[in-house]
């Protein structure tokens, strides 16, 4: 476990995690990163260190809990990269898994009510998983959106009724893991049902840190802008 | 629970010292830390089994470890530099300049096996007919109120079977339990369409 500072040579991180790859791209870097260091490269691309290593150290080490740095950046700045994260699960990781579990459903040799079943399972996880982005871009995100700049909250909404609702999203998608994992008849394709399970771990890693970096940093921000205000 | 050896140490010797020893017997994350209050950075932590060996422990204030015990196993060990063999407050083991490889690896060894102890062990991982009878009227989309009514059980007997039948099953949703059931045969298919459940 590591605690990457400003000083850290970009390439290092990622050989340390690549989990971290679209996290920075994110922030619009690219790979070629030569012997740049975090502050150098924030510098060149305009991104506020501070908040770029807040959300690095949050999400490449579970327990990291940036105190200090919490205040040093706007709620719109996190905001801003909680939707382009969106941006990356609605556009690419959702599609993916979409095309591979459909080539995986292909490759059954017989009717295998398994594969079906997981199949109709996903197809509810992803609903509600749009539902759920749906609501934070056009509630949450707008209500504190308008709390920082307009200075004062609207309507009855209290951040506070938003805590919740993340832990349905988490738990549906580990129960599609074990299912998969624990309950599948074997009448499939081994290869395509490994890289729908590797790509289902790796997308439930990333919306986990995303959800932290929502809970621990956006929300507590929030409820402090709010208690200000009220 | 995840494990996690954390060394409070102002050396750096020491600190990386105690990490190569500990790495030759242990495959456990270890945290290096300079100072006990880069120990509030990790004060969310939760459902770890966690050894902190801490410099002169006595002299730290103890509302970090408070809080970290609250959702945690927390086990202190003192790392005691000036050799003094005097006992300190909430350490049940300590370490000095003096302690060997094969002991610190004794010591450690012990506290992880202590904690063991704690932890429940299932006995079994199939589910009982009683779970599977629960588990049939939850996938059919009944209240724990009304499966209590059907099975003649109290709502906390209800609950409690529903706690089992997840830890076992690893599945917490209602419709992820529903596929389960589908999966085992728990639910007559030919009489109800599938996809109306999940």
């Amino acid at each position: 476990m590591e605690i990457f500072s400003k000083d850290h040579k970009l390439f290092r991180l990622i050989h340390h995690n690549y989990n971290l790859l679209p996290v920075l791209n994110r922030f619009g870097i690219k790979l070629g990163v030569k012997e740049k260091t975090v502050e150098n490269l924030c510098l060149e691309k305009n991104i506020n260190p501070n908040f770029f290593l807040a959300i690095v150290n949050t999400f490449n080490n579970e327990e990291y809990f940036p105190q200090e740095e919490l205040l040093s950046f706007s709620p719109l700045e996190i905001i801003e990269y909680l939707k382009r994260t969106h941006r990356y699960y609605l556009n690419y990781v959702i599609p993916k898994l979409d095309s591979q579990l459909e080539e995986l459903i292909q490759s059954r040799t017989s009717e295998n009510q398994g594969l079906q079943m997981v199949s109709q399972f996903y197809r509810t996880y992803k609903e509600e998983l749009e539902e759920h982005i749906d609501y934070e871009e056009k509630t949450v995100f707008p209500y504190i959106e308008k709390m920082v700049t307009n200075n004062k909250s609207e309507g009855n909404y209290s951040i506070i009724s938003f805590e919740k609702e993340h832990t349905n999203i988490d738990e549906k998608l580990n129960d599609l893991k074990s299912l998969i994992i624990k309950y599948l008849s074997p009448d499939y394709n081994e290869n395509l049902c490994n890289e729908f399970l590797i790509t289902l771990f790796r997308f439930e890693k990333d919306i986990y840190d995303h959800a932290r970096i929502e809970d621990v940093i956006l929300l507590n921000q929030a409820k402090r802008i709010e208690k200000n205000i009220r | 629970m995840n494990k996690l050896i954390i060394i409070i140490h102002t050396s750096e010797i020491i600190r990386k010292g105690l990490t190569a020893i500990l790495r030759s017997f242990f495959t456990t994350e270890i945290l290096q830390l300079e100072n006990i209050n880069d120990l509030h950075s990790y004060k969310e932590m939760k459902n770890h089994s966690l050894i902190i060996i801490l410099q002169n422990s006595s002299e730290n204030s103890c509302d970090i470890f408070l809080n970290l015990k609250k959702n945690n196993q927390v086990k202190l060990i003192d790392f005691n530099g000036t050799h003094s063999k005097n006992s300190t407050i909430n350490c049940e083991r300590s370490l000095s300049l003096d302690t060997t490889a094969l002991e610190i690896q004794e010591i450690i060894a012990n506290c992880w096996k202590a904690g063991d102890k704690t932890t429940r062990m299932l006995e079994s991982d199939e589910l009982t007919t009683r779970e599977k009878e629960v588990l049939r009227l939850v996938a059919l989309g009944h209240s724990n109120k009304i499966i209590a009514d059907k099975l003649f059980i109290s709502i906390h007997t209800v609950i409690s079977h529903r706690k089992n039948i997840s830890e076992k099953t690893g599945i917490k949703s209602i419709s992820g339990l529903t596929v389960y059931a589908i999966l085992n045969n728990l639910i007559d298919t030919n009489s109800i369409n599938p996809g109306d459940l999940i």
